[in-house]
């Protein structure tokens, strides 16, 4: 049975997209119209209760939040693909930290900079420059450290 | 070998260690670091911990940080011994991760905006915003009503089982009741409220309870 992957081609569905290729796993994608808001439909809702994307279901089991996600099936799968959590209990902890630093450090102003600058033009939002500078200033400081780290 | 856990013991993302630690029966020494004056941002601490956040854990010659990366790993390391706080198997460990996402994702920012804006700013005598706070407490009831449909079909969170996932909450609950004052967002919730009762009568979190003060 092929995996279902609620959500369109861009963003958290992404991730979890990325992580099944990497995997060898088949899977089929279901779009989710962001912009029309059909994640908030009563619908979707069923599926995830919070409103956001992405989900799977694969067979009778339904699972959403893109890091849990990914987590799974890179353990699932551990005999096939890229592995992709280390071997040790020591080297699973450095992923699941720098997994970690990626969703509060690195994402939120990324998702900052995405939405001002790309979504809001879309929908016609105008776009707000100070949260733009801002958040380029974090990221920018965010990827000196990731910068510093893959020297090392 | 004991386990330091650098962070003032009164801070949420240390207490979250803590409280897992405790649960394992992992022995454990605080080393404080003064939020107050900027000592995460210190150069020294910055060699640990370059993000200059809390808790960083040094475990002989093993260093991590991120609070939500050390639980996973001691759960996992003394899988045998204390709770299991991690599911039996793979889907359900999905199941705990799935919510500690939910923790991380749809809880802890609007739990931390209510903490800076009605607690922390104003402890630093600057004024809170009130309107962001008020905002934040819509967003967390809504966020509250699907725990609450949740915990109506499920004992715990992530399945019939205390996990990381409920434990990943203990610290932002404790703070949002005792000093934000925000307790009705909890007992307003019949579900909510008796799982709160659950997991915060717990003999590690009460033993942690007492450590903080």
């Amino acid at each position: 049975m092929v995996v279902k992957v609620y959500g369109p081609a861009y963003g958290c569905p992404k991730r979890v997209l990325v992580c099944l290729i990497e995997k060898q796993i088949e899977f089929e994608t279901v779009d989710v119209d962001l912009i029309k808001g059909e994640h908030k439909e009563p619908e979707f809702l069923k599926l995830q209760p919070f409103g956001v994307v992405p989900v799977i279901q694969d067979g009778d089991y339904t699972l959403y939040e893109s890091r849990a996600i990914i987590r799974y099936y890179a353990e699932k799968y551990r005999e096939q693909g890229t592995e992709l959590l280390g071997k040790t209990i020591e080297e699973r902890g450095l992923v699941e930290q720098w997994l970690e630093v990626e969703a509060h450090n690195f994402q939120p102003p990324i998702y900052n900079l995405v939405m001002n600058v790309v979504f809001g033009p879309i929908q016609g939002v105008p776009s707000d420059t100070k949260a733009v500078q801002e958040s380029d200033e974090k990221i920018a400081k965010v990827l000196d450290i990731y910068e510093e780290k893959i020297i090392r | 070998m004991v386990v330091k856990v650098y962070g003032p013991r009164t801070a949420a993302c240390p207490q979250r260690v803590l409280a897992c630690l405790l649960e394992k029966g992992v022995d454990f020494e605080i080393v404080h670091v003064d939020l107050d004056h900027g000592e995460q941002k210190q150069p020294h601490f910055l060699l640990k911990q370059p993000f200059g956040q809390v808790p960083v854990v040094e475990d002989g010659d093993f260093r991590l940080f991120e609070s939500r990366a050390i639980i996973r790993y001691y759960a996992a390391k003394h899988a045998e011994s204390g709770p299991n706080l991690l599911g039996t198997t793979l889907e359900e460990r999905a199941m705990v991760d799935q919510w500690l996402e939910v923790e991380a994702h749809n809880f802890n920012d609007l739990c931390f905006t209510l903490m800076l804006q009605l607690v922390i700013l104003p402890k630093m005598g600057q004024p809170g915003d009130l309107a962001l706070a008020h905002s934040s407490e819509q967003k967390l009831e809504k966020v509250l009503d699907v725990y609450d449909k949740r915990l109506s079909e499920s004992a715990y969170l992530a399945g019939d089982t205390f996990t990381l996932a409920d434990l990943s909450h203990l610290p932002g609950i404790d703070h949002l009741i005792e000093d934000a004052k925000m307790g009705h967002l909890i007992t307003q919730r019949t579900n909510v409220n008796a799982w709160w009762q659950k997991i915060a009568s717990r003999p590690a979190w009460i033993k942690l309870k007492n450590l903080i003060h």
